[in-house]
């Protein structure tokens, strides 16, 4: 082995799968190199599939994106016009005829004398308004430490309750179950559904709150830069 | 609580509601006729069909959560950070200049969102006690943990682009042509990083042999 860190040039282009051999003092580390990447390979737990229904949930019920720029893109993309030839000949005719008329018009006025202007008014500076951008929605996160149960979900004032409610991802083996929402700027109340039954306050929310049901809901306020905790 | 009042339509106006609801599988989409390409997607979830989004969440899913949960430095911490770049994603939808280059979009925003979950369990991880994890107890074991742990170790010395080419390159297989194209970054470029992130990697491992 060499003492130098870096891999030789012919190395590098092994490791690329260049066919050529690793230069000889980087044998025994380019072996551990390869056994520590297919370690490291083995133990890497992907994206849970789980994400699909999560992302899909949390934007139930949110604008199109499409709206957006529909409000702005109109102007500056280019848009393909048909005209008919008839109406297009009208429509020339027309404008001709209205210049026409103006000029004429115009003709006929006396011009007034030009006066001396004595002063110009000196107009006040404009105020500008300060820029204020209100965010649309705030991304909360909700977790749920439950290594027992089968399946979460979330039912809240923002989603109206609506059952079974808004999955949450289990990640990994430390029995928590989480999941992102783009929430609106005020109070929500919610609670979480376990194993599609049990109903169970977040024990990590800043307040709860009785429903008048019997049941105990969790608040939450959800300020622009994100939860507000009391 | 009034539940029944909060139940009802909350006067926002006209609003589309995405159809593959939880436990309702979207399944269905992906099995419509000829596979749409993500450029076909784009448009059509932007003239409307929002529920066809959930064709670009799973392709990208499949593509990336390898990547995600190599970037982001645990499972956890990438599915966090993957849902949060799909809903990014769709909100700035309209604003994805070339719809076939979906994917290269979205990389970018998924890289953004991986390296700054990254950040923010670092700092979580330093005030945790690192005990609590469960250990291995057979030698073989030890060593293979070991090994996992250099490559970890190296990662966070690398700069974000150097860790984004080494693990397309090292950990998903990627070829550097492939890369380049999801980049927008030359092979030479590439070849840079990924040298530099292997040289980071083999000191890593003499410290543990």
């Amino acid at each position: 082995m060499t003492d130098a860190m870096e891999f030789n040039e012919s190395t590098q282009h092994h490791l690329d799968g260049a066919g050529t051999p690793p230069a000889a003092a980087d044998r025994a580390d380019v072996d551990r190199y390869r056994e520590a990447l297919a370690a490291y390979r083995e133990a890497l737990t992907p994206v849970s599939t789980a994400v699909d229904d999560g992302v899909m949930a949390a934007l139930a019920g949110r604008h199109s994106p499409a709206r957006r720029r529909a409000y702005w893109h109109w102007f500056v993309e280019p848009h393909a016009v048909s005209v008919r030839p008839a109406v297009a000949a009208a429509a020339i005719v027309l404008f001709a005829t209205g210049l026409l008329a103006t000029r004429a018009w115009l003709a006929t006025r006396a011009l007034p004398v030009a006066q001396p202007i004595a002063a110009v008014p000196t107009l006040p500076p404009p105020i500008h308004a300060p820029d204020i951008v209100l965010p649309e929605a705030v991304l909360v996160r909700f977790e749920l430490h439950d290594p027992k149960a089968t399946r979460v979900a979330l039912a809240g004032s923002f989603n109206g309750w609506a059952s079974p409610g808004i999955p949450l991802v289990k990640g990994g083996a430390t029995g928590s179950w989480s999941v992102t929402l783009p929430l609106p700027v005020g109070e929500h109340q919610y609670g979480f559904i376990v194993n599609g039954k049990s109903w169970t306050p977040d024990p990590s929310a800043p307040a709860q709150v009785d429903d008048g049901f019997g049941r105990t809901n969790s608040v939450i306020v959800v300020g622009p830069r994100g939860v507000i905790n009391p | 609580m009034d539940r029944e009042r909060l139940a009802q339509p909350q006067g926002l106006g006209r609003r589309r509601r995405l159809a593959p609801l939880p436990g309702t599988s979207g399944g269905g989409l992906v099995a419509e006729g000829p596979e749409l390409s993500d450029g076909e997607v784009v448009r059509r979830v932007l003239a409307g069909e929002t529920e066809l989004f959930r064709i670009l969440v799973e392709r990208c899913r499949r593509d990336f959560g390898r990547y995600a949960a190599s970037v982001a430095g645990d499972p956890d911490t990438a599915n966090d950070a993957m849902q949060e770049a799909f809903i990014r994603a769709y909100d700035a939808l309209a604003t994805c200049r070339d719809p076939d280059r979906f994917k290269s979009w979205f990389f970018r925003i998924l890289t953004n969102r991986c390296h700054t979950a990254r950040s923010k369990r670092r700092r979580e991880v330093a005030l945790e006690n690192p005990s609590m994890q469960a250990p291995d107890r057979t030698e073989h074991r030890v060593e293979r943990r070991e090994l996992r742990e250099a490559i970890e170790a190296a990662l966070e010395t690398l700069t974000p682009e150097q860790r984004e080419a080494f693990v397309l390159k090292e950990v998903e297989g990627r070829t550097y042509e492939a890369i380049s194209e999801l980049l927008g970054v030359g092979v030479d470029a590439l070849k840079m990083r990924v040298y530099r992130a292997r040289d980071a990697l083999r000191t890593q491992l003499r410290g543990i042999t």
